[in-house]
């Protein structure tokens, strides 16, 4: 495959009305392409140029044309921008699929961009975190890279020390020394993980009565949702965050299926808001499982057996009269709340907490894993092999979509 | 069979090794030396082993090899290096006597019949596809069906002291420089340097006023051959340099050779001279240095860690600022050597040059320092030499089973841009690479490289019937918990009523060891295998427009690699690099 013959086209702004839209295309050929379906004259979008254009169907539409090698993605570039008509838009689109693009995947201009050296490992992952957190990641890559580094100054000194031991009038110190130091710094990485992690959104769903607002009185250890023993004491969603291990979820407490009424819109109104990352608790004293309104929904739906102290059924048992499952429950939903960072930065203490008991008497091993710990850390930092972490970055960008 | 004949061009290390294993194949070996008097000598410190390099003298001696026998022959003193440290990094090294270990190595080449014939190698005859013999100074010509050449520092040998230059191989000796003008025709050839330290009178010495170096007492022996362990005779010691021995370098560095630039050749960064260790860590002050006497028969003293090309006044002066030294006689000055190499890429993982069908090179010429480097790829050479002229395949060793391994693939692939010194920490898996276990370990590339005698294979077979036993006691008795413990030893282990009384120490000590790591050698080959899911893939055609680094292009393009493994074998193949590839490669999968 050699990529740059095969054209991608992408709209690159939100749909719906807007003032202006922009449909981008890459790779060789798109020139001519466009010039083609305006009737320019061949070349006239080569080097850097603007290109005042009626495209048939389309209408009036500005194109801007870059050469290979000086574009975002590296290759041949074309952006057209057009009235932000959405049936305009969806024309425009068309009649490039037509003319021969084909539609991009999530991430690919970006993924071309990278591959060609135009953007690096480090900005795609720091530009994943942020599409996903909404944060800036600067401070994570900076974090993971003062950890690489220290690793490795630590396993230095380890080899050293064992490689020199003639020379060496220290012994083992300073490398216990330097194991310290990357010990702090993986437990600062683990700290910005936990902070740059997004907010969570739980909600608590079930029949009414099924005794969720308790549950939700429950997680957050205070009365946050009026509780009433009568059906139907919810009826607009209760919002409340709450931070279990340092991570954050917002609990939603919704109106019971069932309902009548207003009941039943105010739970309409939830359902359609959930997406697929989120978690859905669905609650039932009787085991009853979730409608499919709900099943497809959410990311992930938990199975609760709510009041449990009222019957023998087994699974995922709570009760807000004996407490039972409360830290079950919490471990459940801490579990899936970790990134792919908190799980690697995590991992790497470990090793390192694990390496350092070993320095003074069987320093191979504690090589060993300051080795393994070197490797998640440059996965992290994306500087080196890790093609996993790069392409997990590179599948939440939407970058041109 | 026994009428193919392998030539082997130098008899320090590398040569006999080579010549030893050809015999043991099934050839003959003829080594050709200028100086046969000085075959198999130690030129610079009188010890064999240390850390990583102890543990190649046991693959030597697994491959049948002669170093660990005459080095167990030879033993003053013996220390097991790092030996608080666990068993993983443990490096066993002798005191060697430097006139009882060529002794016992040259009666080895003698009883072997390999022949000795005294000359200068000037060329080689043949072609470049099969060469026909070694073409000598004085116009005889040493015919052979395949060739190994283990120069050493010889190959257009310099040496420097101070001002003085002058040609030679090491003090005393010749340089071959007609077959470094003929070698340089047929191959790319680059510079390297080392260097040595003075030897001085020992009785000139103030030893009372030195720190004492206390040998190790417990049984050790290299060789499996060897029926008692190694002796302890002799007494080392060791002394410290201080600020005045540091300031007599700096304020005569414009003297250095190494300063003036005079020497153009690297040098290795972790065997520096003294004037490098003082220049580079101008903090630091006390430098030890090791007082080895040089064998019982002589008067004469090594000191280690003073290698210096300094002139010989400043010698003097640099040596007289020790305590204890306020007097010392210099015998020989220290002096530095620059000498020819293959450049990378001019021999492959079975030391056969490239392009030729029969030419084979150990040692120095292939960029290492060291005697048990040395010898561990002229075994190797040899073995591949005298296969190759019985018409057999080459055989290659394994990066995960073997210290030899790691040096090879190291040498071929990585490439090198300093002298070689093996260190543990180049193995990945160096928790299973240990002395201990090197036996068992290189029995598949013993029975691979047919470099076994009858004695020396019923010896092995004798010893991994015991280890197997051990193994077996262990698991029996539930004792596996107990090596998993730090504060466990063997002997405890043997201690225990586990029937384990009768073996021997060493196969018990193996079995434990093999316990004590085995979760962590696991655990890294299943991380390799997972690494080597992506490693198998085939190169991705496309990965000239990838975006890959320049010198990664080039590297590939030079050497077409097979897979992505492959490609993260060769030098200028950048982490990033082999992320795009195996991303390209992962991409190619799916397409097709």
């Amino acid at each position: 495959m050699n990529p740059s013959t095969d054209i991608i086209v992408a709209v690159a702004t939100p749909p719906g009305l807007s003032a202006l839209a922009v449909v981008r295309l890459s790779g060789r050929g798109s020139a001519a392409l466009v010039e083609g379906l305006c009737g320019a004259s061949p070349g006239r979008l080569s080097g850097m140029r603007r290109l005042l254009a009626m495209i048939p169907g389309v209408g009036d539409a500005v194109v801007l044309g870059w050469p290979e090698g000086k574009s975002y993605t590296g290759e041949e570039m074309v952006e057209l921008i057009c009235h932000g008509i959405p049936e305009r838009v969806s024309r425009l689109y068309r009649t490039l699929l037509d003319a021969g693009a084909r539609s991009a995947l999530p991430g690919e201009f970006t993924a071309r961009a990278w591959r060609n050296g135009r953007v690096s490992n480090r900005q795609i992952i720091e530009l994943a975190a942020e599409v996903e957190t909404g944060s800036p990641s600067g401070r994570l890559s900076e974090c993971a890279m003062r950890l690489h580094e220290r690793i490795s100054h630590a396993l230095e000194t380890l080899e050293g020390s064992i490689e020199f031991q003639e020379d060496s009038c220290t012994g083992s110190a300073p490398a216990a020394a330097a194991l310290q130091l990357a010990e702090e710094a993986a437990r600062s990485l683990v700290a910005t993980t936990h902070s740059l992690q997004r907010v969570m959104k739980v909600y608590l769903m079930g029949r009414v009565n099924a005794g969720k607002s308790t549950l939700m009185n429950l997680l957050c250890g205070g009365e946050v949702a009026l509780v009433d023993p009568s059906p139907g004491t919810t009826r607009d969603g209760a919002r409340r965050e709450i931070t279990l291990m340092g991570r954050r979820f917002l609990l939603v407490d919704t109106p019971g299926f069932g309902g009548e009424g207003i009941d039943g819109i105010a739970l309409d109104r939830v359902t359609r808001e959930i997406t697929r990352d989120d978690t859905v608790l669905w609650l039932s004293p009787e085991g009853e499982n979730p409608p499919e309104s709900v099943e497809g929904s959410a990311g992930r739906v938990v199975l609760v057996l709510s009041k449990s102290d009222t019957h023998r059924l087994e699974g995922l048992r709570v009760s807000s009269v004996n407490g039972e499952g409360g830290v079950t429950l919490r471990d459940n939903l801490l579990s899936t709340a970790s990134s792919p960072a908190e799980n690697s930065a995590s991992e790497i203490l470990t090793l390192l907490e694990h390496a350092a008991g070993f320095v003074e008497t069987e320093p191979g091993i504690a090589a060993a894993l300051l080795r393994e710990a070197e490797v998640k850390a440059v996965e992290m930092t994306g500087l080196r092999h890790d093609v996993c972490a790069v392409e997990r970055a590179l599948s939440v960008l939407c970058v041109g979509k | 069979m026994g009428n193919s004949t392998v030539v082997v061009v130098g008899g320090g290390h590398a040569g006999v090794e080579a010549a030893l294993a050809a015999v043991r194949v099934g050839a003959s070996a003829v080594i050709v030396t200028a100086e046969p008097s000085a075959i198999a000598v130690m030129p610079c410190n009188p010890a064999i082993g240390g850390v990583a390099k102890g543990c190649l003298v046991r693959e030597i001696d697994a491959l049948g090899g002669v170093m660990g026998l005459a080095a167990d022959h030879a033993a003053l003193q013996f220390r097991m290096l790092n030996l608080s440290k666990g068993p993983a990094v443990w490096g066993p090294r002798v005191q060697a006597d430097s006139g009882g270990y060529p002794a016992f190595v040259r009666e080895s080449l003698t009883t072997a019949g390999v022949k000795v014939v005294k000359g200068m190698a000037r060329s080689l005859s043949g072609e470049r596809g099969r060469f026909t013999a070694v073409d000598l100074e004085d116009g005889r010509s040493v015919p052979g069906d395949a060739f190994v050449l283990a120069t050493g520092t010889y190959l257009g040998g310099v040496l420097f002291r101070g001002g003085e230059r002058w040609p030679g191989g090491r003090a005393g000796g010749l340089s071959s420089i007609s077959l470094e003008r003929f070698l340089s025709g047929l191959f790319h050839v680059e510079r390297f340097k080392t260097g040595t330290s003075p030897r001085v009178v020992t009785g000139t010495i103030r030893t009372g006023a030195l720190e004492i170096q206390t040998a190790h007492t417990f049984p050790f022996r290299f060789s499996l051959e060897s029926e008692e362990p190694v002796r302890n005779s002799m007494l080392c010691h060791l002394a410290r340099t201080n600020e005045r021995t540091s300031r007599a370098v700096l304020e005569n560095l414009d003297r250095s050779p190494l300063y003036e630039r005079r020497i153009e050749g690297k040098g290795p960064r972790y065997c520096p001279s003294f004037e490098t260790k003082v220049v580079k860590f101008p903090e630091r002050h006390e430098h030890p240095v090791h007082l080895e006497p040089l064998s019982p028969h002589s008067r004469l003293s090594y000191l280690n860690g003073l290698s210096t090309s300094m002139p010989q006044d400043v010698q003097y002066r640099m040596l007289r600022t020790i305590e204890g030294f306020e007097n010392a006689e210099i015998a020989l000055f220290g002096y530095a050597v620059e000498y020819s190499r293959l450049a990378w890429g001019e021999f492959d993982m079975s030391l056969r040059l490239t392009g030729t069908g029969n030419l084979f090179a150990a040692g120095q010429i292939l960029g290492t320092s060291g005697y048990e480097e040395a010898a561990a790829l002229g075994l190797l050479a040899g073995a591949n030499a005298a296969r190759t002229a019985m018409d057999r395949d080459c055989v290659v060793p394994d990066r995960e089973e073997s210290y030899l391994g790691v040096m090879v693939s190291d040498l071929v692939r990585k490439g090198i841009d300093e002298p070689y010194r093996l260190f543990s920490s180049r193995a990945e898996n160096r928790l299973h690479l240990r002395q201990d276990n090197a036996h068992a370990r290189l029995e598949k590339l013993a029975r691979d490289l047919g470099v076994l005698g009858g004695r020396r294979q019923s010896l092995l077979e004798a010893h991994l019937k015991q280890y197997e036993t051990a193994r077996e006691l262990i698991r029996a008795a539930g004792l596996e918990y107990l090596c998993r413990r730090p504060e466990t030893t063997p002997a405890d282990i043997m201690g225990k009523d586990s029937g384990m009384g009768g073996l021997s120490p060493e196969c018990v000590e193996t079995a434990f060891n093999d316990i004590k790591y085995e979760g962590y050698i696991s655990r890294h080959t299943r991380r390799r295998k997972a690494a080597l899911e992506h490693w198998s893939l085939p190169l991705p055609p496309g990965f000239r427009d990838a975006g890959i680094s320049i010198e990664a292009r080039q590297a590939i393009e030079a050497s077409r690699p097979g897979t992505v493994g492959e490609a993260a074998e060769l030098p200028g193949v950048r982490a990033s690099d082999l992320e795009v590839l195996t991303l390209l490669a992962l991409k190619n999968r799916c397409s097709t």
